[in-house]
């Protein structure tokens, strides 16, 4: 491994060390990725838009505050080299930012970003499983493009970073369901009790017991669970009462 | 959850999900195959490790596959010859290469919230752990690890779950937690599997399955196609209980079990008796 690699696998390290420190705080493993990706190939700044599972809300960081603010209004202008390399899926290398072409494309991204002092801007594509969730864009001077070692191994950057987000949101999503499914059961089993006490505290039928349970709820906007809980705790003793 | 429809519509039904687990594990295969691709191009570790974790993926979701085509299989006799219905645990078992297995889900505070078995004695070895709360199964969700037991072990570990145990005729239990990332759901126990790492291997990939796919996953059927027993006249009979003797929930469950327990009967037909007036406890 030449040392720009390993520096890209101490990044790597970084990022996958975070996710699992705390799975579900993606703000700071893009803030990671940013700042990993600007040490790296020693741009001037980074910028990176993530779409966790291809759908809004578009999340954005970068390298400093007016980058951070030059993110979220790209992704709200949908304009600028990050957005088309996040929607076409293809990698815009070494773009002049202020010529022609770009702010005809670009008229509100363009002129933000040369009035930042950047000349030059590679944007690459995250990839997800099925296709990009976010791209990561690369700030070099004017007069100073990414070098041709940096250009091979930045699309390797952006690979990895893809699948480290997409890992990450696929153990946060776990995590979600591990506990509405916690949830469920847990309603279950207090719903289940609950209609035991009302049963045997009103001499009824588990159903009239239920129906009553359920009739509380209703007419007073509860959730079942909720007013189950207070009967398995000793409280509503009102409930189903003459 | 369960399928509605013919019995004939439901096995059509896992089919579909099978498929897709499939293409799911077909989707990480290729993706496997670009990382080792890439990483003989350019050496180094990198893409390497990711060709693991997509072949980890791959084969998770491969795993599932198998699972629900097994419980498709099943389903389809099923609706061609009646009977009793198939158990989706069936296929749990001899993925595991086990003569039996069960599945516990725990709440937060590890307290048992359902259950899923393959037959009779792993059915009545769950439920030891869920009357005695002491087991393998409780011992692998505490410490997060495999938990493997034989023989004499099992007396001499759990001085009540382990004759009583080897009364059923277990010899040889294998208890993996269902987990991924920070949770941890539940358990899986594997009986009768060889003690061996192969065995652990097998069964802790099993448990992965279950864990992100088949009770997580996007398309999760937490309920196991009705296979789940969510003990829901075990905790009736507790609420009924609690009136009775004027105690609290947690209380009156536990004499729930300690009958169970002394008169050596399955506590779902103890609560039956409760419920129905049969019982009364105290």
């Amino acid at each position: 491994m030449t040392l720009r690699e390993q520096e890209v696998a101490a990044v790597f390290a970084e990022l996958t060390g975070g996710a699992a420190r705390d799975p579900l705080d993606t703000q700071a493993l893009l803030a990671t990725l940013a700042e990993g990706g600007r040490r790296l190939f020693h741009a001037r700044g980074a910028k990176v838009a993530y779409v966790p599972g291809g759908h809004s809300p578009v999340l954005t960081d970068g390298t400093d505050p007016s980058l951070g603010s030059l993110a979220a209004d790209a992704a709200r202008w949908e304009e600028g080299a990050g957005y088309d390399a996040r929607t076409t899926g293809c990698a815009l290398v070494d773009v002049d930012v202020a010529a022609r072409s770009a702010r005809l494309r670009w008229p509100r991204w363009s002129p933000r970003a040369t009035a930042l002092g950047f000349g030059r801007a590679t944007a690459l594509p995250l990839q997800g499983r099925s296709g990009q969730v976010g791209a990561l864009v690369l700030f070099t001077a004017p007069d100073k493009p990414l070098d041709e070692e940096a250009l091979a191994l930045v699309r390797l950057f952006a690979e990895v970073a893809g699948h480290t987000l997409t890992l990450q949101r696929e153990l946060s999503e776990t995590q979600v369901l591990a506990g509405q499914l916690e949830h469920a059961l847990s309603s279950r089993v207090v719903v289940e009790q609950a209609k035991g006490i009302l049963a045997a505290r009103h001499g009824l039928s588990l159903d009239e017991a239920f129906a009553g349970l359920r009739g509380y709820a209703r007419s007073h906007r509860r959730k079942l669970a909720d007013v189950a809980r207070e009967v398995t705790e000793g409280q509503l003793p009102e409930l189903l009462a003459q | 959850m369960t399928l509605g429809g013919s019995s004939a519509e439901q096995a059509a039904a896992v089919w579909q999900r099978a498929a897709r687990a499939r293409e799911r594990a077909d989707r990480e295969l290729r993706l496997v195959r670009e990382c080792e691709d890439l990483a003989r191009e350019r050496g180094g570790d990198l893409h390497v490790r990711l060709a693991h974790i997509h072949q980890a993926s791959a084969r998770r979701h491969e795993l599932t596959a198998q699972l629900l085509e097994s419980h498709a299989r099943r389903a389809a006799r099923w609706a061609d010859t009646g009977g009793r219905p198939p158990l989706f645990m069936t296929g749990v078992a001899e993925a595991c290469g086990a003569d039996s297995a069960a599945v516990t889900l725990v709440d937060i505070d590890r307290n048992q919230i359902a259950a899923a078995s393959s037959d009779e004695p792993s059915r009545a070895a769950q439920e030891l752990e869920y009357i005695l709360g002491e087991g393998p199964a409780r011992d692998a969700v505490r410490n997060r690890c495999a938990v493997v037991a034989s023989g004499g072990v099992l007396a001499g570990r759990w001085p009540g779950y382990g004759p009583a145990a080897e009364g059923l005729g277990i010899g040889h239990v294998l208890a993996v937690p269902l987990q991924s990332a920070d949770s941890c759901i539940g358990a899986l126990a594997a009986f009768g599997v060889r003690s061996d790492a192969a065995s652990t291997t097998t069964v802790t990939q099993v448990a992965d399955s279950l864990t992100r796919n088949v009770f997580l996953g996007a398309d999760a059927v937490p309920g196991l196609f009705g296979g789940i027993d969510y003990r829901a006249e075990v905790h009736q009979a507790a609420g009924m209980v609690a009136v009775q003797l004027g105690c609290r929930i947690p209380d009156a469950l536990e004499l729930v079990k300690v009958r169970a327990f002394a008169d050596s009967r399955p506590i779902g037909d103890i609560a039956q008796d409760i419920v129905q007036g049969r019982l009364r406890l105290g």
